[in-house]
């Protein structure tokens, strides 16, 4: 070979060692672009903050614990995992009662798993910016009751338009299943092992519905401040006496639930994104380049996909009466409707796992199940993931390879569980549209036999802020 | 109305009508460091997709002489294209060793060209066109600048680097003037609070005069006031003959948001 010939030969193949290495999803040399967008301009922009400061800088807090438990879980031993618990704990108690003043981002708080896996705090981000646009719709007084819901759809069809990450309107019973993360090994990690702060996102995920809820049950006039306030006084009881299970939109905004469907799903699909992230980065199986690919595998699951919009209204209400100024036992236990979707999951499963065939979970993997999704580590729980645990009480189960794989998804598994779900879909009744025509009025606030309420001095309602200005 | 008079009112009504402008609110971004609020550094990220946002620069500056300089600059951004960020700037400059007046208005674009990884910093192109509005300017000159950052370490401790390097090309030099200048600076930001952000950079540039060079230091915060105002405040002290004796900036950003948007919903049937 001549030089000259050597010299473009070598020059070719550092091209395209380069060329592969930047176009190679998983090299730490890919080159990706952000895509970050702004947020829908509307009238009723920061309303939220302007009416309801104090529930605002509260749910500032919560996007302050998200952020930095990402970098928690992923810089720190799993051995040390009841110190930094305690830690976190801590640390979103104290900032619960001294609140934030303003919304952090993800990055912000957690600067090194944004190096590590962007998308998914550009996702997570993404939907915070629904949060608060819907939010300010319904805090807002320029916008009329009855426009409240046009403005709303508004502000959904951005969300999905504008970011192929946003989240699926569709129920988290379609999207968890799509996801098929319960078999991975690192599911139920972050509950099992950081429990106390697993609870407090528990008790944020009780708190944002109940917002919702309570400004849906007071219209817009001031009666919205006093019910707000009446909710947001539940944050002591509900900080000292947790929620031991996620809580759904369909349990603690039924009115909200049926007036936006898909916000209801799309934030229910947040959550419990939020939780698999946790799981993810607390395992310390994989590299950081393998959980990269795990979560973008998860975040494209759960992500919207084209007809969606058909099983926005396909979930059932529990609880289509709730007062969500009051804390209500039934809000309490591992019992409920997120971990029943599960169970019936791991139903749908069995069948391809279980040695003989059999359509039967058997009992020691249904106690295994019911552990597993208890905060903390119980007595007679086997150590590590869910799929850790049904391997020690049943280990001749069959398991596809693919199941345990960063990045890879358990098809066969997928398929079943969607064509189970879908396949029940006449018998689930929708959702019905709920009436906004009429401002409501805010009921009285009674005490029931099941439940705790907060009491109320009128000069704790949250006054809203006068002008754009100065704001401390 | 003679030239100087023209170019001290277009000043006035480009000040002016960007000011009105920032009547309309909402979301900045204090992690986000744009040039000269407060320091010269920049990072390479734009604001977001559509994104609008009113800044306004005011500096008070003792040359090298000892000679007292002021300036007050409004720029206007938006947020376009994807990954991009267009703005336009028009100083307006006061004081002692300079004539009055507005000084070049510049249009800018600013592209992202690549989202940082765990091992690859962010890269951005940035290029300027300084209209000669300027009382001493001729010609329309303009710089093309490239701007990287890279968060640092392994916690949740936020702290980045950033570096910047532009070259301005005068098109129409005059005697004793340089045909190019450079402008390179290297920042350090980090997280002190949840609202405010610590900065730090060192500047080396190139006068456009023949033989004059500067080198300062900067120091200063950016403090999220409301979710869409961002307050900076930076001082800088030159090391160096020709380096200015101190600098000081305060600045503000407003995002602007949609009090005036034209969207209303289909009229209900009631």
């Amino acid at each position: 070979m001549t030089g000259t010939l050597r010299q473009w030969w070598w020059a070719g193949l550092i091209m395209a060692a380069v060329v592969a290495a930047w176009g190679c999803e998983h090299s730490p040399w890919r080159w990706e672009q952000r895509d970050k967008v702004s947020y829908l301009r509307g009238p009723y922009n920061y309303d939220f903050w302007n009416r309801h400061n104090e529930s605002y800088r509260f749910g500032s807090t919560i996007h302050f614990a998200h952020g930095i438990q990402h970098d928690i879980l992923e810089t720190t031993p799993l051995a040390e995992h009841v110190k930094w618990d305690e830690w976190t704990n801590g640390r979103y108690v104290d900032k619960s009662y001294d609140k934030m003043r303003l919304e952090p981002h993800m990055m912000y708080w957690g600067p090194y798993v944004f190096q590590g896996a962007w998308k998914l705090y550009w996702s997570i981000d993404w939907t915070h910016m629904h949060h608060e646009q819907t939010y300010d719709v319904l805090s807002s007084p320029q916008i009329a009751w009855p426009d409240k819901d046009p403005w709303t759809v508004r502000s959904v069809g951005y969300y999905l338009e504008m970011s192929e990450w946003a989240r699926s309107p569709a129920p988290l019973d379609l999207t968890m299943r799509r996801a098929g993360t319960m078999m991975k090994p690192y599911f139920t990690y972050f509950r099992n092992y950081y429990p106390k702060s697993s609870n407090y996102f528990f008790v944020a995920h009780w708190w944002h519905p109940v917002i919702y809820e309570a400004m849906m049950i007071a219209g817009n006039d001031d009666e919205q401040s006093v019910s707000v306030q009446q909710a947001q006084n539940l944050l002591p009881v509900a900080l000292e006496d947790r929620p031991l299970r996620m809580l759904l939109s369909r349990e603690m905004m039924p009115r909200y639930s049926r007036m936006s469907p898909a916000s209801a799903n799309i934030f229910d699909n947040l959550h419990m994104l939020h939780g698999i992230a946790y799981d993810i980065l607390a395992y310390e199986g994989w590299t950081m380049d393998q959980k990269r690919a795990e979560l973008y595998r998860v975040l494209k699951a759960m992500s919207y996909q084209e007809g969606d919009e058909q099983y926005v209204r396909t979930f059932p209400l529990p609880h289509p009466e709730m007062d969500p100024r009051v804390y209500y036992e039934w809000m309490k236990p591992v019992e409920g409707s997120m971990n029943e979707i599960m169970f019936t999951m791991l139903q749908e499963m069995w069948p391809m796992m279980s040695p003989d065939g059999s359509g039967e979970l058997p009992p020691e993997v249904v106690d295994q199940f019911w552990k597993k999704m208890t905060p903390g580590l119980q007595e007679g729980e086997v150590e590590g993931s869910l799929h850790d645990a049904i391997m020690a009480v049943a280990p001749n189960i069959k398991m596809m390879p693919e199941a345990s794989e960063p990045g890879v998804p358990a098809q066969k598994m997928i398929d079943a569980m969607v064509e189970a779900w879908t396949s029940r879909l006449p018998e689930i009744p929708e959702v019905e549209p709920y009436p906004m025509a009429e401002d409501p009025v805010l009921p009285p606030l009674e005490k029931p036999a099941d439940g705790v309420i907060a009491p109320l001095d009128p000069n704790d309602v949250q006054q809203a802020k006068r002008g754009w200005c100065l704001t401390w | 109305m003679n030239a100087t008079m023209a170019r001290m009112l277009g000043c006035a009504v480009l000040i002016a009508g960007l000011i009105g402008i920032g009547d309309m609110a909402q979301a900045a971004d204090h992690k986000n460091l744009e040039e000269n609020l407060p320091l010269t550094v920049e990072d390479a990220y734009p604001i977001g997709y559509l994104g609008r946002e009113f800044q306004l620069i005011t500096r008070y500056e003792r040359g090298e002489k000892g000679e007292d300089r002021y300036l007050v600059e409004p720029v206007l951004e938006f947020g376009f294209p994807r990954n991009g960020e267009l703005s336009i700037s028009g100083p307006f400059l006061w004081g002692e060793g300079e004539p009055d007046g507005c000084d070049d208005v510049t249009l800018e674009q600013l592209y992202l060209l690549n989202q940082e990884t765990r091992v690859l910093p962010a890269f951005a192109v940035i290029g300027k066109v300084h209209a000669p509005t300027g009382p001493e300017s001729e010609g329309v000159d303009w710089t093309l600048k490239m701007a990287a950052t890279k968060t640092l370490s392994r916690s949740w401790y936020l702290h980045q680097l950033h570096a910047n390097f532009a070259w301005t090309f005068n098109e129409k030099e005059r005697p004793g003037e340089r045909d190019g200048f450079y402008e390179a600076v290297l920042g350090y930001s980090a997280r002190i609070n949840n609202e405010t952000m610590f900065l730090a950079d060192f500047v080396r540039d190139e006068d456009i005069e023949r033989g004059i060079e500067s080198n300062i230091f900067e120091a200063g915060v950016r403090y999220m006031l409301t979710p869409y105002a961002v307050l900076s405040g930076g001082v800088g002290f030159g090391v160096g003959d020709d380096s200015p004796d101190i600098r000081a900036t305060l600045g503000i950003q407003i995002s602007l948001f949609g009090k005036y948007a034209m969207w209303r919903p289909a009229p209900r049937k009631d």
